[in-house]
């Protein structure tokens, strides 16, 4: 009998790899724009002043592109070349994967079109709104279903270890995904995270910390286990070490989330919990960094020449950094130091920029003149491109974590009296701004990098002619050892991919309510604060807007249990007060000072005509500030439409809101905004107001935007640490 | 904290998803063989030519 | 490596031709059921032995016969067992299959049994098991380590509870090895190290149970699930093997698996098994006589080689009595079988000693141990008991528990897997291919070694030529090596290495007269090569080649060379008082082997078989720990009955004798290192008893003054195991890492 002839589908890898190579410079671009904005503020924040590029709205645009676009295109791209061939095997049906790839594209393309406009559901990283999340869910499970489906209809019997990563990434950025998007739709734009304050972060920062682990790291260590073998052509170093490396990774990633929020209101226990296993996780990351390292053992010749193999030891170094600088981060006393600075910053670059787009750029030199049956157009430009990125690596991680450290240093600085030496949280911010130019340059030099690569793989692609269809001829060998005493029950299963994937998706749904069971019926037992209590109206679309201008990115609100920390803020979180904050906004990164107390702390809280100046220009009231001027908050109006429904929305969340309340909210809210507008105006100086007409003016003020913000603002901290009769 | 109840039972589901996915793996027989399958990666399935 | 495995039908191995019928018995319906592990109408799967398979291109030509011949659908190699797993077309017979095969240059080994792993699955789902609850288990105690268990006692018992459920597979899977093995030793009235285990086990699972049940508490089931995981990776450690290579071959797995019967004139194929007495057989060039027979031909060159290591075959006549083993060489024989295959000599000798109980001195040293401990700790509880009934009799049954708990030895259980597998891990990285770790139990001891002569202290593929007689011109010479080159058969090798400076001249008529010689034609005269019939010579013994030509002659004699240098560091090391010489020969090298240094009493020169077996016997009857190496089917009784039995061989994955271990002829010369090895692991294993007692005892006073915490025995746990580990490998490692590796 004949092997049997069938092809493989390198048009999806083509398509992939130029969504990919597009994503990556667009995600590069706006990450680029985002960092200048920090280096030179003055010019985008007083000359530009474009809403939609803000660095609130455009920051989560840009890890949005890299994580989702760059990242996620590179990793499906990888992911049809070697699955097919690992498998012996044409994609189970090649309607699914352009459905994927289009269904993909579509999402991004959602998500350009939706955050820069503040339509966000303000979750780091999962900033998508509903409707996405579930075009994100349905698109994720198809692309499962026809990888799975091609598993199932497989020539060959063994399972390469990369693919044993694909499948892992598969089902856990599945169930993340989907606990973390639980959301509660208000209107087509607007949802609420199902979960509140302390549980929100945890869920979130659970989803966090492992869309690290299995969308930037199993599904690439997979691809390494296929491309760095491939490209120095020798076997992996020790195969047995790499299925090792896969269980002792699988079962420890799914428990390091809590280590992300430590010193939070989260428990000690949690937390410790969390640093624990992410120490742990050094052993089996470095497994895959020196099996992937030792595979070249030998060739270190073949490296100097080969600039794919010098793209993947840089990644593999990156990767190995990063995993033994992310545990040490989650010790205590080094993440005093390094949290909300950035530090974190620095440290995700070396992942993001080192392992996940060097090992992309490594993948996308081997492939194009494999898919174009041709030689790459210029090696000489890749190896421009290979020190133009690494140097651009050095030059953006060197000065952040200079910049982090030294911040974090300032933050702490004590006088001898006892006084914060940096009191004044600005000059902590406007030191780095040199450190901000230097990374610019770093970034600018990666971007360029990732250019030169597009047009040497333009060029390449145009020198040859695309093999659509590989053809391919293989035995099938996965029969090979079955018994032929009774056929093992997933041996049935096996042939009717369909009925699988519904057996599953049925056990999912099972899976799923069996969880959800315990959080009914468990007693919610976070302490609760008698006197924090709801939001007023106007306070709620205050914060719906500073979550559309993302002002997570840059404020956190969450005062640490440490001297330094309750020194300049005020007392420190507890988890009582976020009962009611759908979602929590916590934030990972000070770049303005921390909220939390903004209005309950008496040494803090400032005017609200303060608030207004500041809002509207913020260098006059602290000059040097890098926040840009929010003029258009002047402008709109604020929309009321929604308010009912966001109360009811809420009342379904369980905040306690008076039955019928969402009739009298809008009134409660306009009388809200009078009393805010009068004061503003109230406490303008004469000389500002001379000719104008206050009561036009409070009329004009009190139907904006500003003066929402300004409520939410004061509102901050105000429940424990205020007598609610100060009012 | 009713999170992290939830939590731990997702990830105890997942844990043992794996642990399925081991068993399964095991009994397959996918680790009798742990170096033969990383040489036959490298090799590639061109079809021979007819002229053989 | 793209274009090294381009495939070509030509490249890589040599193809080589087969002998016509050579694979036919295996077309014998009961033959062919042997092999056969699957068969429908559509497909026939085989499982194969093929030692010839040693790097990445077999894979690749392997994989890809399907090219060579379309009637084989798949194969798929398992390249650590030298396997391949072929499925083919039905309507090809599993000869062709062989043919195929053996023409690419893979030929199969019939020998081989294909009877494993089964108990490996079972295996890596405990271990599985065990990972995965001590893994869970120990991330929800985690807030119990840190103290702040109490803060949140709902948490608490749901995560306790968990653990309940976790660790039930645990015990019942995972652990059940331990309890039967406890439970075997009972019942026939001893003890081993499994009883203290389990009773710790036990324990510790009950008391944690208890904690649970009564929302006291997690309990220990992190250190219970722990306990087991330590345990299996240590059983994991030690059961690690060689997989590709056979130490338990048994002798059919060198005899043809069937024959060629002759009745009336008639010739049918028959197993081997069903030759009786009296049967007369029909043996090729190149097979091999499975019974001990008698020549029936005029007369046969027979090679004994697989016997007893000389490769030069004998001439036997009419009536000559033939053993079973001896391989045919040239002209077919007839044969009549004397005894059956399993009667014969070799068999017997074999038979005998395949029941050798494998030394475990120092495991039996260890279940010793094992009693004094558990009688201690028990007298311990029950003194501890008795001083707590004073103090507080309310503690006594925690202070038990607690006690039983501590002395639980996974560490003391830890010990021997761990140094008995790195030693046997750094044997091998050196050429020593142990069977087993127990064989490094019986390498602590040895004092004696024992020498087979042939084949073992001499290289037989290196010959010292020495030239009785020469009437041949130097023309003639040029022609007679430049024959020689065209042969295989050893003598005609050495020849052409010796004189290998000669250039060659082209011949024609080239003519291979099997067992004979070889002829050819140069300048119209008649070359001729080889025994002293073919050369119409007289011959004097031993191993001889004669070169004739128009009448002029040459007379060869050839002697194997020692491996002077590797005998002669050994003899310095080992001293020469401990070494010993059991040769099958005559005692025309005695000189040599005195020259090399061997002491003369103790060379014993016409051993057969049995011989050397019962002069191993008496030294160890003497008291003596002996060492034997040799390396032919005749070592097989010596090799059994030895404390160890080392196969030397050139070919680490060809036909070895059973034995306890396989040495690389090329790490001969480290045969001191090795014993040093063996030694110093006792001295390792011994600190490393000693350091888990320490920890035992620790354990033990803390949990007589009743202070036992589970969080204290989650860490008392694996730090004791991690600290045998790293003693273990370490001591090990250090001291012989890096000498051996030059």
């Amino acid at each position: 009998m004949e092997a049997e002839k069938f092809s493989y589908d390198n048009r999806i890898v083509r398509n992939f790899a130029y969504a990919t190579v597009i994503w990556g410079v667009t995600g590069m671009l706006v990450g680029l724009i985002a960092a200048l904005q920090l280096a030179f503020p003055d010019f985008f924040n007083d000359y530009l002043g474009f809403r939609y590029i803000s660095f609130g709205r455009i920051r989560p645009l840009h890890t949005n592109a890299v994580i989702f676009a760059f990242v996620g295109n590179g990793i499906f791209m990888g992911y049809y070349y070697s699955l097919q061939r690992l498998l012996k095997s044409r994609m189970w049906s090649d309607k699914m994967s352009y459905l994927h790839f289009w269904g993909w594209q579509t999402i991004i393309l959602c998500a350009v079109l939706t955050l820069p406009f503040g339509i966000t559901s303000g979750k780091e990283y999962a900033e998508l709104e509903w409707w996405i999340d579930i075009m994100i869910a349905g698109i994720w499970v198809l692309w499962g279903w026809n990888m799975f489906a091609t598993i199932l209809n497989r020539r060959v019997k063994h399972l390469y270890v990369a693919i044993w990563f694909y499948i892992a990434t598969f089902v856990t950025v599945a169930m993340l995904h989907i606990f973390n998007s639980f959301e509660l739709p208000v209107s087509f734009l607007k949802s609420y995270s199902w979960y509140a304050g302390v549980q929100d972060a945890l869920v979130q920062w659970w989803y966090g910390h492992n869309a690290v682990a299995f969308f930037l790291t199993t599904p690439y260590l997979g691809l390494m286990y296929y491309f760095v073998p491939k490209a120095a052509n020798r076997p992996v170093y020790s195969y047995r070490l790499s299925i090792i490396h896969f269980w002792a990774l699988i079962f420890l990633y799914i428990w390091a989330g809590p280590h992300h929020l430590l010193y939070s209101t989260l428990p000690d226990w949690a937390q410790s919990l969390g640093v624990v296993f992410s120490v742990m996780l050094i052993a089996p990351s470095w497994g895959g960094m020196l099996n992937g390292l030792l595979t070249l053992r030998g060739v270190w010749d073949k490296v100097r020449d080969d600039v794919m193999l010098k793209f993947m030891v840089v990644a593999l170094t990156a990767y190995g950094m990063s995993t033994f600088e992310g545990p040490m981060l989650s010790l205590k006393n080094v993440n005093v130091i390094s949290h909300f600075t950035d530090w974190t910053v620095a440290h995700v670059h070396i992942g993001g920029l080192g392992w996940n787009g060097m090992m992309t750029f490594g993948m996308l030199y081997w492939l194009f003149p494999r898919l174009y049956r041709t030689e790459l157009y210029s090696k000489k430009m890749a190896n421009q491109h290979f020190w133009i990125a690494t140097l651009g690596i050095l030059l953006y991680a060197i000065p952040m974590y200079i910049a982090g450290f030294m911040q974090g240093l300032m933050w702490q600085d004590f006088n001898p009296d006892g006084t914060l030496t940096n009191a004044d949280f600005l000059k902590t911010v406007t030191q780095l701004k040199p450190f901000y130019a230097l990374r610019s340059i770093g970034g600018l030099l990666y971007l360029s990098g990732a250019f030169l690569m597009f047009y040497n793989l333009v060029k390449t692609a145009k020198s040859g002619s695309l093999l659509a269809d590989e053809p391919a001829e293989a035995v099938v060998t996965k029969d090979l050892h079955v018994e032929s005493k009774g056929e093992y029950w997933h041996k049935v299963i096996e042939r009717k991919p369909i009925q699988f994937m519904i057996l599953s998706l049925v056990v999912v749904a099972i899976g799923g309510v069996i969880e959800i069971i315990p959080t009914m019926i468990v007693k919610e037992n976070v302490p609760t604060i008698a006197s924090v209590k709801p939001y007023t109206p106007l306070e709620l679309e205050g914060r719906d807007i500073y979550v559309r201008e993302g002002c997570y990115n840059c404020h956190s609100q969450l005062v640490r249990p440490l001297r330094f920390e309750t020194a300049r803020y005020g007392d420190y979180s507890k988890s009582g007060e976020f009962v009611y904050d759908h979602p929590f906004q916590w934030g990972s990164k000070r770049t303005g000072p921390d909220l939390a107390r903004e209005g309950g702390n008496t040494k803090i809280r400032k005017s609200n005509f303060w608030h207004y100046q500041h809002l509207m220009a913020p260098k006059d009231v602290s000059p040097g500030s890098l926040m840009p001027a929010y003029t258009w908050l002047r402008e709109e109006n604020l929309d009321l439409s929604l308010t009912p429904n966001k109360i009811r929305a809420m009342q379904t969340l369980g905040v306690p809101y008076a039955k019928g309340y969402d009739a009298k909210a809008v009134a409660d809210l306009k009388k809200q905004a009078h009393t805010i507008a009068e004061d503003i105006v109230a406490t303008t100086p004469k000389q500002v107001l001379a000719g104008v007409n206050q009561a036009t003016l409070i009329k004009d003020i009190e139907q904006k935007e500003i003066v929402a913000v300004i409520a939410y603002l004061q509102r901050l901290g105000l429940d424990i640490t205020v007598k609610p009769s100060t009012k | 904290m009713g999170m992290i109840y939830l939590m731990l039972i997702v990830s105890l589901c997942i844990a043992a998803f794996f642990l399925g996915f081991f068993f399964w793996a095991t009994k397959m027989g996918q680790f009798d063989d742990d170096y033969t399958p990383s040489v036959r990666v490298l090799f590639e399935d061109e079809p021979t030519t007819k002229d053989e | 490596m793209g274009d090294f495995y381009r495939y070509e039908a030509q490249g890589g191995v040599k193809p080589r031709k087969e002998r016509a019928d050579q694979f036919q018995f295996l077309d014998l319906t009961e033959i062919r059921k042997r092999y056969i592990q699957f068969e429908n109408a559509q497909q026939v799967r085989v499982t194969l032995s093929l030692p010839s398979i040693h790097c990445s291109s077999c894979i690749y030509l392997l994989e890809n016969l399907h090219k060579i011949d379309a009637r084989i659908r798949s194969t798929q190699v398992h390249f650590g067992r030298k396997e391949a797993t072929l499925v083919f077309d039905p309507k090809m017979a599993l000869s062709e299959v062989a043919k195929l095969l053996h023409y690419v240059g893979y030929e199969p080994d019939f020998g081989q049994s294909n009877t494993k792993k089964q108990r490996k699955k079972t295996f890596l789902f405990q271990l599985g098991i065990a990972g995965f609850a001590f893994g869970s288990i120990m991330l929800w105690s985690a807030p119990e380590y840190f103290g702040l268990g109490k803060e949140n006692p709902g948490f608490r018992n749901f995560t306790a509870f968990l653990s309940f459920i976790v660790s039930i597979p645990v015990l019942f899977f995972s652990a059940r090895d331990y309890f039967i093995s406890a439970f075997k030793a009972l019942r026939s009235k001893s003890i081993n190290l499994d009883v203290p285990i389990t009773i710790g086990i036990l324990a510790l699972y009950l008391q944690s149970t208890w904690q649970i049940i009564s929302l006291q508490g997690p309990g220990y089931m992190d250190s219970f699930a722990g306990f087991i995981f330590f345990l299996l990776i240590g059983k994991w450690f030690q059961n690690r093997t060689y997989e590709s290579m056979a130490f338990d071959r048994d002798f059919t797995s060198f005899f043809p698996v069937a024959v060629l019967r002759l009745i009336d004139d008639r010739q049918e194929i028959i197993p081997v098994e069903a030759l009786h007495e009296g049967d007369e057989i029909h043996i090729r060039h190149e097979e091999i006589i499975p019974c001990d027979c008698i020549l029936l031909s005029d007369s046969a060159y027979i090679d004994y080689s697989f016997v007893t290591g000389e490769a030069v075959p004998v001439k036997l006549e009419k009536g000559a009595f033939v053993y079973a083993g001896g391989q045919i060489q040239g002209v077919a024989a007839r044969l009549k079988v004397e005894a059956s295959s399993q009667r014969s000599h070799l068999t017997q000798l074999w038979n005998e000693t395949k029941d050798k109980i494998p030394s475990h001195q120092l495991i039996r040293y260890q279940d010793r141990l094992a009693q004094y401990f558990l009688g201690l700790v028990l007298l311990i509880a029950a003194i501890s008991s008795i001083a707590w009934y004073v103090i507080d009799a309310h503690q006594i049954l925690k202070v038990i528990v607690s006690i039983l708990i501590v002395a639980c030895p996974c560490a003391l259980a830890l010990s021997a897997p761990f140094t008995l597998g790195n030693a046997m891990r750094l044997l091998g990285n050196s050429g020593l291919y142990l069977k087993n770790t127990s064989v490094v139990e019986a390498l602590t001891s040895i004092d004696t070694v024992v020498f087979d002569k042939t084949g073992t202290l001499t290289d037989p593929s290196s010959y010292q030529v020495r030239v009785i007689s020469d009437q041949l011109s130097d023309q003639d010479w040029t022609c007679f090596v430049a024959m020689a080159r065209q042969s295989t058969h050893p003598l005609s090798r050495a020849l052409s290495q010796v004189y290998a400076h000669l250039e060659s001249c082209d011949l024609t008529h080239f003519n291979e007269r099997k067992g004979l010689g070889i002829e050819a034609q140069f300048a119209n005269q008649n070359y001729r090569l080889g025994s002293a019939i073919f050369c119409e010579e007289q011959s004097s013994g031993g191993s001889e080649l004669f070169l004739k030509v128009d009448g002029r002659c040459a007379h060869l004699q050839f002697v194997s060379n020692f491996r002077t240098a590797e005998i002669q560091t050994i003899l310095q090391q080992i001293g020469a008082a401990n070494c010993h010489v059991l040769s099958g020969d005559d005692q025309r090298d005695k000189e040599a082997l005195l020259t090399l240094g061997f002491i003369e009493s103790q060379l014993h020169f016409k051993q057969s078989p049995q011989d050397k077996s019962d002069a191993i016997a008496a030294m160890k009857a003497s008291g003596k720990q002996v060492l034997f190496i040799g390396d032919g089917l005749n070592d097989v009784g010596a090799l059994g009955s030895a404390h160890v039995g080392v196969a030397l061989s050139e070919d680490m994955f060809r036909f070895t004798p059973s034995s306890d271990a396989i040495l690389d002829a090329k790490a001969l010369r480290l045969l001191p290192q090795f014993l040093k090895i063996g030694r110093y692991s006792k001295n390792v294993l011994i600190v490393c008893l000693a350091f888990s007692l320490t920890y035992n005892s620790i354990g033990l006073a803390v949990a007589i003054s009743a202070q036992l915490t589970p969080l204290f025995a989650a860490i008392l746990m694996p730090i004791s195991s991690i600290t045998i580990v790293l003693i273990s490998t370490l001591l090990l490692q250090f001291k012989f890492g890096t000498k051996l590796k030059n």
